[in-house]
């Protein structure tokens, strides 16, 4: 009885991992700098695609027509690429502030349907703000 | 005070190190007096570790803006509760809070086992004082909580505590989580003595029986409340989001709830001693790993704390406690032989020996999924993550086997189950469960996975429902008790096996909330004041935007009424929030968005204030209908109270 | 005479410190210097473990009984498991005396 437990529970193992295997290919989403997307993105259209980079200073456009979409230039030690994102904006989200975009690319734009900024919780402070200006003596 | 408490960490250093030898020396010599010196060493470490944490709280407190840590996360404005909570915000309070905690659960181990378990104890200690050691050091020398401002002028105010922590339930979620994450250290030093001392029969399990469930339960109710402040807070509009740090959190938890029900096997029949000794040794290496995963920043997170040098030196430790687990494991299996066999399929033990395989894959499938970047990167070169729908993918499917099993696994007994039982055990609750699925299908349920889901969780309930019902007609006709009494009786005479019941009773309430994630909706939009959104069969309007100026905020708000069917219902109101609105530096101000959220046992009416155009007086807003959200915390409240009933003290054993 | 006070002021902190930790120090090594001749231990580990053991066989037999009387296993299985655990139970019973 116990061989035909370890039977089941190895073929059950087995049955696992080619599970993970598939859920992996369906979900796959590749971090790419700019430089390999614009590489990759031709090879797959239409494939999901994650990038991190930093919102370029005075960039972000809200539309006039449409406050929901905003666009914005990711840079990304010196490559820049266009975001548009068409959704609410995360709080801390600003200019100069580090992002994580998901989305797809059409060769220029990059349309993302998630934005992440960059932890919340790093929240440390410069000390010298607390301080006010005078010495210590 | 700072001094003080520096002072009393490098002392607890040196004592738990000398714990430690004069265990060791106690074992060689089996002279008695180095064990009660041992004894009296490490309660010495706890106590001084006491002292140095309230130290730490009273600097807090005085505001003393001369230690790093106090300037950082308190100012003087901050209520005393947050002051409170300010000790485990930061990084290097949190390792000294997982310390105190853990001289918590010493302290009471070492006094509740004194003159008890000869064997095992001394190497109990080893551990426990091992584990203490590895946090002494850090708190030392790598993050110590109390080393003075570097700043070279006066500080004046501190800089305050994160706002979004500035929340009740933040103040609590953190400890409880962290009583579950460092109460593992018990089991697993009752294991490791057990292994050292080779005194493995079954006794060291019942030491730690209601050790480890507390400590599930804790974990448990920590990760749910987690979920519930993301839920409240966050904004996003859901409790679980397969976030790496969720999921530090979730494995620890999968793998002792596999163990909890593994021990029942091994207490009863004496089988499975390998197992439950590896899945109580992984419990706690996942609880480290956790602590890894969240404090090295090696995969990106909402919630972890800043990257630092603390990830090698945890990592190093996991290696450590991996390779003192295998070795022991190895050279002591000849000792965890099993002198029984699984004799059938339909048992009671491979039920839950199944469910056990099953809480493995699961932990093993989330594993998989949170460190994919990892492996990629280091195998591939490039870095590819797998996000929420990768592991809604992999794991629904799993746990709706492990649903099924909670079902089936009361219908089975112990060691062989005959098919006329089965089958007659089986009937009512499928077709009762049919039915429901029946009557579901006729109120709109549709998708693969409710349908299965509502199917599955009306079996189980029924099953649990009918097992009390046939345990009540027994009392009733044994005992002539009425049936209130009749209930009481009988899950006080087997608190474990109903207050397991209750749980799963709980789970399955939880499941039936998960079921509503499937047809939640969603609407973003901007809106000028007297325009509406429609949702459902909810009409939202914007009634008026203010404007307010508070204590430590500046807010814009917006008021919203909630129409179903033409009936006015409620009003909500979502807020944009900017704290520290004064700081001169744009940066150091700190935008937030305060949810409103009007909630029914239905469904949840979710605001989210996005932004608002000053000029055009526009508001973008977000509406999420979020359904049967308050199902997965009443589950939680079941699993609390079932969890309650199987810790409650039993008078005594003796009686048959 | 002021001196004197705002001396001992600073010092009491101090004082109060080391106060402290020579507590402990002495609580710590206190059974170092113990009589054991005199204390006496139970090593009945072994007694102690099948005794559980009992214990065990007699809480399942009683939950043997409660899901036979709610029908919930059959009558062959019930008398099956029973008698193997009555023997099992007598069998520890004889290790024990």
């Amino acid at each position: 009885m116990n061989k035909k437990f370890s039977i089941v529970i190895i073929v059950f193992s087995l049955l696992l991992i080619i599970w993970l295997g598939m859920g992996v290919g369906d979900n796959e989403l590749p971090y790419v700098t700019i430089d390999e997307l614009s590489e990759d993105y031709s090879n797959k259209p239409g494939k999901r695609f994650r990038i991190g980079g930093i919102v370029y200073q005075g960039s972000v456009i809200v539309d006039e027509k449409d406050p929901l979409l905003t666009n914005f230039i990711l840079e990304q030690e010196k490559k820049f690429m266009k975001v548009s994102y068409h959704q609410i904006l995360p709080d801390m989200f600003k200019d100069g502030s580090e992002v994580i975009v998901e989305g797809i690319f059409d060769g220029e734009v990059f349309f993302a349907d998630n934005l992440m900024t960059k932890c919340a919780s790093k929240y440390e402070g410069d000390l010298r703000d607390a301080a006010q200006g005078s010495e210590k003596i | 005070m700072p001094i003080f408490g520096d002072l009393t960490l490098s002392i607890s250093l040196g004592l738990s190190l000398i714990t430690i030898v004069l265990s060791i020396i106690y074992i060689v010599t089996k002279d008695k007096r180095f064990f009660f010196t041992s004894e009296r060493t490490i309660l010495s470490v706890c106590f001084l570790v006491f002292l140095s944490t309230f130290s730490l709280f009273s600097s807090l407190l005085n505001s003393d803006f001369n230690v790093d840590y106090v300037a950082r996360y308190s100012s003087i404005e901050t209520p005393i509760i947050y002051k409170f909570t300010a000790i485990w915000a930061g990084q290097s309070g949190s390792l000294l809070f997982w310390l105190f905690i853990l001289s918590g659960y010493v302290a009471l181990v070492v006094i509740q086992n004194k003159n008890k378990h000869q064997k095992l104890m001394p190497f109990v200690i080893i551990t426990l004082s091992s584990i203490q050691l590895f946090f002494l050091i850090l708190v030392n020398f790598v993050a110590n909580p109390f080393i003075p401002a570097e700043a070279n002028f006066v500080i004046e105010n501190g800089l305050g505590l994160n706002p979004l922590l500035q929340n009740p339930t933040m103040a609590i979620h953190p400890p409880i989580l962290y009583l579950g994450y460092v109460g593992f250290s018990v089991p697993f030093a009752f294991a490791i003595a057990a292994l050292c001392s080779k005194e493995l029969n079954t006794s060291w399990l019942q030491t730690i029986r209601r050790w480890t469930l507390f400590t599930w339960l804790a974990l448990g109710i920590g990760i749910l409340l987690g979920g519930w402040w993301a839920y409240n807070e966050l904004g996003w509009g859901g409790y679980w989001a397969w976030d790496p740090v969720e999921n530090a959190s979730l494995m620890p938890w999968l793998t002792a709830t596999a163990f909890i029900h593994s021990i029942i096997i091994q207490e009863k029949k004496n089988m499975l001693k390998m197992w439950n000794m590896i899945l109580i040794l992984i419990t706690f290496t996942l609880c480290i790993f956790g602590t890894f995963l969240t404090r090295s920043g090696i995969v990106s997170s909402v919630h972890s704390f800043t990257a630092s040098s603390l990830g090698p030196i945890f990592l190093a430790f996991v290696f450590l406690i991996l390779f003192v687990c295998i070795y022991l494991l190895i050279t002591r299996s000849k000792y965890l032989k099993s002198e029984k066999k699984l004799e059938s399929f339909a048992s009671r033990e491979s039920g839950f020996l199944f469910n056990n395989v099953i809480f493995v894959s699961i932990c093993f499938a989330v594993f998989w999924g949170t460190m994919f970047p990892v492996f990629s990167e280091a195998f591939t070169g490039s870095q590819i993550t797998v996000g929420p729908p990768f592991f809604n993918q992999i794991i629904i499917p799993i746990s709706l086997i492990l649903l099924f099993l909670s079902g089936i696994g009361p219908l089975l007994a112990w060691r062989k189950t005959s098919k006329e039982s089965l089958v007659r055990n089986f009937s009512i609750p499928s077709i009762l469960g049919l039915v429901v699925v029946l009557i579901g299908i006729l109120m709109g349920l549709i998708g693969l996975y409710p349908i299965i889901t509502t199917f599955l969780c009306a079996f189980v309930f029924f099953t649990i429902v009918i097992e009390f019902w046939r345990g009540i007609k027994v009392r009733n006709n044994k005992y002539n008790e009425n049936i209130m009494i009749a209930l009481l009786n009988m899950i006080n005479k087997n608190r474990s096996r109903y207050g397991g019941y209750i749980v799963h009773l709980g789970i399955v309430i939880m499941f039936i909330g998960f079921i509503g994630k499937a047809f939640d909706i969603e609407k973003e939009s901007s809106l000028r004041i007297g325009e509406s959104i429609f949702l459902s069969n909810y009409k939202i309007t914007l009634l008026n935007l203010r404007e307010s100026e508070r204590p430590n905020h500046y807010a814009w708000i917006a008021d919203l009424e909630v129409e179903k069917d033409g009936k006015i219902i409620s009003t909500l109101v979502p807020e944009k929030r900017v704290y520290f609105h004064k700081n001169e530096t744009p940066d150091r101000r700190q935008p937030h968005s305060e949810l409103s959220i009007f909630s029914t046992w239905r469904e949840d009416i979710y605001s989210i204030f996005g932004g608002i155009d000053t000029e055009k007086d526009l508001l973008s807003i977000k509406i999420m209908i979020n359904r049967l959200v308050k199902l997965v915390w009443l589950g939680g409240y079941f699993v609390l109270f079932g969890t309650v009933i199987a810790l409650w003290p039993k008078k005594s054993l003796k009686r048959i | 005479m002021y001196d004197l006070i705002q001396i001992i002021q600073n010092f009491v902190p101090h004082f109060m410190i080391i106060l402290t930790f020579s507590i402990v120090l002495i609580f710590s090594i206190q059974p170092l210097f113990w009589n054991l001749t005199n204390i006496k231990f139970n090593n009945s580990n072994k007694v102690d473990s099948l005794e559980l053991r009992k214990l065990s066989i007699y809480e399942q037999i009683k939950e043997l009984e409660l899901e036979f009387d709610m029908g919930n296993i059959s009558d062959y299985d019930f008398k099956r498991n029973r008698l193997e655990l009555v023997n099992e139970v007598s069998e520890i019973i004889e290790k024990i005396k």
